[in-house]
C-alpha cells in the first residue's frame, strides 16, 4: 500500500501533465434554433392604416385589408384592397390656389381613392428582438410588390368654398404597389407590421365624370342646359344645383384644357394588426 | 432558480474542461448549451454622432444639413445630452416657380393696389441647438446575409432648444411699386424649437453603429396677412405652429 505522502507528492506531476497536453482545436458548434412556429401553409388576414408621407399636393390617409396565403416560410402570395375616405388637395395646393392663384397640374393632383392589387411577399430576413430585456419576439423583414388598379378622382371644389369639398370621378388606372416592412410576431396567431408602401398609378387625366375639357366649358357656360356633350357626359354629375355645376364645370375644365401625364407616387407608412390562421 | 441552474452549467463546464478540453457540452435536452444576451451594451458609455438629413415636407423650402450630438448613456436604454445642427437651406424649385407666376401687385386698369397672404410653410431652420433625450426600449438582431447577424436598437427621441430661423417670403416684396418683384421680404429670427422623433441604430461593431432616423421639428411660424402688396411691411401677422420634418442618416461612435 502506498503512503498518503507518496500519493500527495505525485499529484502535481499529474497536473503538470494535464498542463502540457496538446491545446485541443477549437471547435465551432453550429446551432439551428427551431422557430416556434411556423407562416408556412397559412393564411394571414392583416388590417393597415395607412397614411401618405409624400403629401406635396395631396393628402390620403385609409383602411386596408390584405389576405395572404404563405407558400413557404419566406413567401406568400397575397391579395389587398384599399379605401382612403380621406383623399383631398394638400394644405399647400389649397394656400396656392388661394393666395397666388396656381395650381398643379391635373395629373400631378390626381387623387387615389381605392385601389385592389394581387402580388408576391419575399421574407429573406429574420431576426428577433426582446423590449425592456423582457420577453423575446421573433420578427421578419419582407418586401412585396403588387399589380391591379386604381380608382381614381379630381378635386373641383376647395375645403372653404360654400358647401365644402367637390370631386369629378376620372376612373381606373392600371396601378402597382412595392412595399418593404417588418412583420413582428406577438404569438403564433397575432403579428404586428410596419410597412412603407409605394402605390404608382397612372395618371392621364382627359376626361373629368366622362366630360372632357370642350364638354366642360359648354357646363360651365350653359349649365344643364348645355348641349352636344359627349356620350356619357352629364351636366348634373357635376353639383346639385345651377352654381355648383358651372362652378365645378369651370374647375374641370381648367385643369383639363392642357392635358397631363404623369406617374404618380403616392408613398404610405402604413401600421397593421395580422391574424394568422 | 436561474442562478442554480448556472452553478450547475458552470459546475459541469468546469469538471467537463479539466477532463478534456474540447469535450461540446450538451445541456439536459441533448442540445449544446446556447448563452443568448446582448451583444453589445450600452451602459456608461458616450456617444458621439453626426447625422446628415434633408427635409420631406417642406415644399417650398430645400433644407440639407446635419446634426452633432454627444449624449451619456446611464443605462441599457436611455441616454440624454446635446445636439447641434445647421442646415444648408434654400427656396425650392417649386418656390421659384410659385414666385415665377404671381399675380399683379395692382389692378393693371385702375392702379389700385391688390392685397395678398404670405404663404405657409416656407421658414428656413438654419440651425439648432437643443437638449436631447432618446429611450431605446427595442433590441434585437436579424441575419440577412447568411450565419452574419445585424444587432439593432430602436429609439424614440425627444428635445428642446433654440433654432435660427430665417423667412423668405413666396410672394411679397422687399421694394414697394407696383412692378415684378425684383427681390422679396425676408427676415431672421431665433424661435423655441421642440422635437420628436424615431430611428434605428445598426450595430457595426461595439463602437461603431449606422442609425436612421425621423425627426419632426416644432416651432413657433408666423405669416402675413391682409398685405398691401405694394408695400412691404404692411398687413397683420397670423401665428401658427410650423413643422418641419427631416429624414436622417448617420453613424455613432460609442467610447
Amino acid at each position: 500500500m502506498m503512503s498518503p505522502r507518496i500519493l500527495f507528492s505525485l499529484l502535481p506531476a499529474a497536473a503538470f501533465a494535464q498542463v502540457e497536453a496538446p491545446p485541443a482545436p477549437v471547435e465551432r458548434v453550429h446551432v439551428v434554433e427551431k422557430r416556434p412556429f411556423t407562416e408556412s401553409g397559412r393564411t394571414e388576414l392583416t388590417i393597415f392604416g395607412p397614411v401618405q408621407i409624400n403629401s406635396r399636393f395631396t393628402k390620403h390617409a385609409g383602411v386596408s385589408a390584405e389576405l395572404a396565403y404563405h407558400l413557404r416560410e419566406n413567401l406568400a402570395v397575397q391579395a389587398g384592397v384599399t379605401w382612403f375616405p380621406l383623399a383631398v388637395q394638400s394644405g399647400l395646393t389649397e394656400e396656392l390656389a388661394h393666395k397666388v392663384g396656381q395650381a398643379p397640374v391635373a395629373s400631378d393632383a390626381l387623387l387615389l381613392q381605392g385601389d385592389a392589387l394581387l402580388g408576391l411577399e419575399l421574407m429573406p430576413i429574420y431576426g428577433k428582438l426582446d423590449i425592456f430585456d423582457g420577453k423575446i419576439l421573433r420578427l421578419g423583414v419582407y418586401l412585396n410588390a403588387g399589380l391591379g388598379a386604381a380608382k381614381t378622382r379630381l378635386q373641383l371644389r376647395s375645403s372653404d368654398s360654400v358647401g365644402g369639398r367637390s370631386f369629378g370621378d376620372t376612373g381606373f388606372r392600371p396601378a402597382a404597389g412595392l412595399g418593404g416592412g417588418v412583420r413582428v410576431f406577438l404569438n403564433d396567431r397575432f403579428t404586428v407590421r410596419l410597412e412603407l408602401r409605394d402605390r404608382v398609378y397612372s395618371s392621364y387625366v382627359s376626361r373629368v365624370n366622362g366630360c372632357g375639357a370642350a364638354d366642360a366649358a359648354e357646363i360651365q357656360k350653359s349649365g344643364t342646359s348645355a348641349t352636344g356633350l359627349s356620350p356619357g357626359c352629364s351636366a348634373a354629375s357635376f353639383g346639385s344645383n345651377e352654381n355648383d355645376i358651372k362652378g365645378a364645370a369651370a374647375s374641370a375644365e381648367s385643369q383639363l384644357r392642357s392635358p397631363s401625364a404623369s406617374v404618380v407616387n403616392n408613398l404610405a407608412f402604413q401600421g397593421g394588426l395580422s391574424w394568422l390562421f | 432558480m436561474r442562478s442554480r441552474l448556472t452553478s450547475i452549467a458552470f459546475a459541469l463546464l468546469v469538471a467537463a474542461s479539466s477532463a478534456h478540453a474540447a469535450e461540446v457540452v450538451y445541456g439536459p435536452d441533448g442540445a449544446p448549451t446556447v448563452v443568448q444576451r446582448k451583444l453589445h451594451t450600452m451602459s456608461s458609455r458616450w456617444e458621439a454622432g453626426l447625422t446628415l438629413g434633408t427635409a420631406l415636407n417642406a415644399s417650398l423650402v430645400d433644407h440639407y444639413g446635419g446634426l452633432l450630438s454627444v449624449t451619456y448613456h446611464p443605462n441599457e436604454w436611455a441616454d440624454f445630452g446635446v445636439e447641434l445642427g445647421a442646415n444648408y437651406t434654400r427656396v425650392s424649385a417649386l418656390g421659384q416657380e410659385v414666385r415665377s407666376q404671381l399675380p399683379p401687385r395692382a389692378n393693371p386698369r385702375t392702379g389700385t393696389a391688390n392685397s395678398g397672404d404670405d404663404v405657409r410653410g416656407a421658414d428656413q431652420m438654419k440651425g439648432a441647438l437643443l437638449a436631447m433625450g432618446r429611450v431605446a426600449p427595442i433590441y434585437g438582431k436579424i441575419n440577412p446575409f447568411g450565419e452574419a447577424s445585424v444587432h439593432f436598437q430602436a429609439y424614440a427621441l425627444a428635445g428642446a432648444g433654440v433654432g435660427m430661423f430665417r423667412h423668405d417670403s413666396m410672394d411679397l416684396c422687399a421694394a414697394p411699386g407696383t412692378a415684378a418683384c425684383d427681390s422679396f421680404a425676408s427676415e431672421s429670427y431665433t424661435r423655441p424649437v421642440g422635437e420628436l422623433g424615431a430611428g434605428m441604430r445598426f450595430y457595426l461593431s461595439r463602437t461603431i453603429s449606422l442609425r436612421t432616423e425621423l425627426r419632426a421639428f416644432f416651432h413657433p411660424a408666423t405669416v402675413v396677412r391682409g398685405a398691401d402688396l405694394t408695400q412691404p411691411g404692411t398687413g397683420s401677422t397670423e401665428r401658427y405652429l410650423g413643422v418641419l420634418t427631416v429624414l436622417g442618416v448617420g453613424a455613432s461612435a460609442l467610447f
